[in-house]
């Protein structure tokens, strides 16, 4: 019987969902059949029919509890693509940091929508970007863009969009710690276009920890409290990125 | 299953995992990660490997939550079923069978005093009200084990009939004569 007749027997069908759902079936017998019960709905309705029946053998499955580093290596691949999303627009942010303000915005929705087509600018390669943080000002625009490598602990900061910082003030990067929510300082930021500056062990552990990174505003010489003021001109995600080397300097 | 795998809780969990809500994923993950784990135990036997299926189901989970339909089957059984297919790939990529059947002694039970000792018994005696149970020990224990040899233990035609020393081609009777038989009782 040709392929296609075959399967529209419903004894066939049974057969193969059953054997299929035991697992006996393999192989690319398996592969093939897969294909076939993504556009035959009998197929695929046999198919749950097992399934759903076999399920109770299960309740008396001893539960093992995963490793800890299961939930983190979950969690680390799921954001590894958007790691790499915004890895590729903190390059193009680089480029565009050097045009006016308005044509950061409109590289920012370029970027977003076509990334995937834009062609990196080729330059030596860094050291690899362990963390990056794109900060957003309370209208949702990326105002600075803050990276992280682990050799020499080195913090770069990047200001796209200048802040508007009353006189007698600074700026103040902050970690929020994503344990217990405690904010950490890690230290002044100088409103230049582009700052480093290498990080204590102390505060490269505030890092690891981070859920965001925030930047307050503060009277000269930073937070005399220990504690950020209520003025936040930024805040951003502090995404860890893996495996990832910088082409952009 | 457990009642504490309400199937409305999990639905809904499913449906914000969809618009791709990482707490929701993470929620799904402390219920059900140690029983999903635990079927896949069953199949790898090896911590390491049923790890990592684990982590392949739950990135399967958070891509394809958007697929799932609570009127074609069950959240559990969707998910069991998910971890149960990659176990099976993983025990082919891994070419784990033969130290599989080595370490596997389980599976030796299921052919001694009538599934007596084998923690499937326990499973099966547990609740007669449960159709599946009652068309199991309806079969023939030869056509019964060869079933959850497969179902249980992922074992292939090939590994059972190593097992049980027969031929495969005696093994694929069995099967095909107990699915047959399950699925009359089942009422397919």
């Amino acid at each position: 019987m040709p392929g296609s007749l075959r399967y529209q027997n419903p004894e066939v069908q049974d057969r193969l969902a059953s054997n299929y759902v035991i697992g006996t079936m393999r192989g690319k017998a398996r592969d093939r059949f897969e294909k076939i019960m993504r556009v035959n709905q009998d197929i695929a309705r046999r198919v749950h029919f097992w399934e759903e029946k076999f399920q109770p053998l299960h309740k008396g499955t001893v539960e093992v509890a995963p490793k800890r580093s299961t939930w983190t290596r979950i969690v680390n691949r799921i954001n590894g693509a958007s790691d790499q999303i915004v890895v590729k627009l903190l390059s193009q942010l680089r480029f565009y940091r050097f045009l006016s303000a308005a044509a950061i915005s409109v590289a920012l929705v370029v970027g977003i929508l076509s990334f995937t087509n834009f062609s990196t600018i080729e330059t030596e390669a860094a050291p690899s970007i362990n963390y990056v943080a794109v900060m957003e000002n309370n209208q949702e625009d990326a105002v600075m863009v803050v990276t992280l490598k682990k050799t020499d602990r080195l913090l770069s900061l990047d200001i796209l969009k200048k802040p508007q910082v009353p006189q007698s003030s600074t700026l103040q990067l902050w970690a929020v710690s994503r344990e217990d929510g405690s904010i950490r300082s890690l230290g002044v930021v100088e409103l230049k276009g582009h700052t480093e500056r290498n990080l204590s062990k102390a505060e490269w552990g505030l890092i690891q920890s981070a859920e965001h990174l925030i930047v307050s505003v503060e009277k000269t010489g930073g937070s005399i409290t220990g504690t950020p003021s209520t003025l936040l001109v930024a805040k951003g995600l502090c995404v860890k990125v893996e495996d990832w080397q910088s082409r952009s300097g | 299953m457990k009642n504490s795998f309400d199937p409305d809780v999990l639905e809904k969990l499913l449906a914000r995992i969809a618009l791709k809500d990482q707490k929701a994923l993470e929620q799904l993950y402390r219920l059900v990660a140690p029983k999903l784990n635990g079927v896949a135990m069953m199949i790898v036997h090896d911590n390491d490997l049923s790890n990592d299926v684990l982590q392949e189901t739950f990135l399967q989970i958070w891509e394809k939550a958007g697929e799932y339909r609570r009127d074609v089957s069950e959240p559990m059984t969707w998910m069991s079923s998910l971890i149960r297919y990659r176990s099976l790939d993983k025990l082919k990529s891994e070419n784990r069978e033969q130290k599989r059947r080595e370490q596997h002694e389980e599976v030796q039970r299921l052919f001694q005093d009538n599934l007596r000792g084998s923690p499937l018994s326990d499973i099966l005696n547990s609740d007669n009200n449960v159709r599946l149970h009652r068309c199991l020990q309806a079969l023939e224990v030869l056509n019964r084990n060869a079933i959850l040899m497969a179902y249980y233990y992922g074992y292939s035609r090939e590994d059972i009939a190593i097992h049980i020393e027969k031929p495969i081609n005696t093994v694929k009777v069995w099967l095909k004569r107990g699915l047959g038989r399950l699925a009359k009782c089942l009422g397919h």
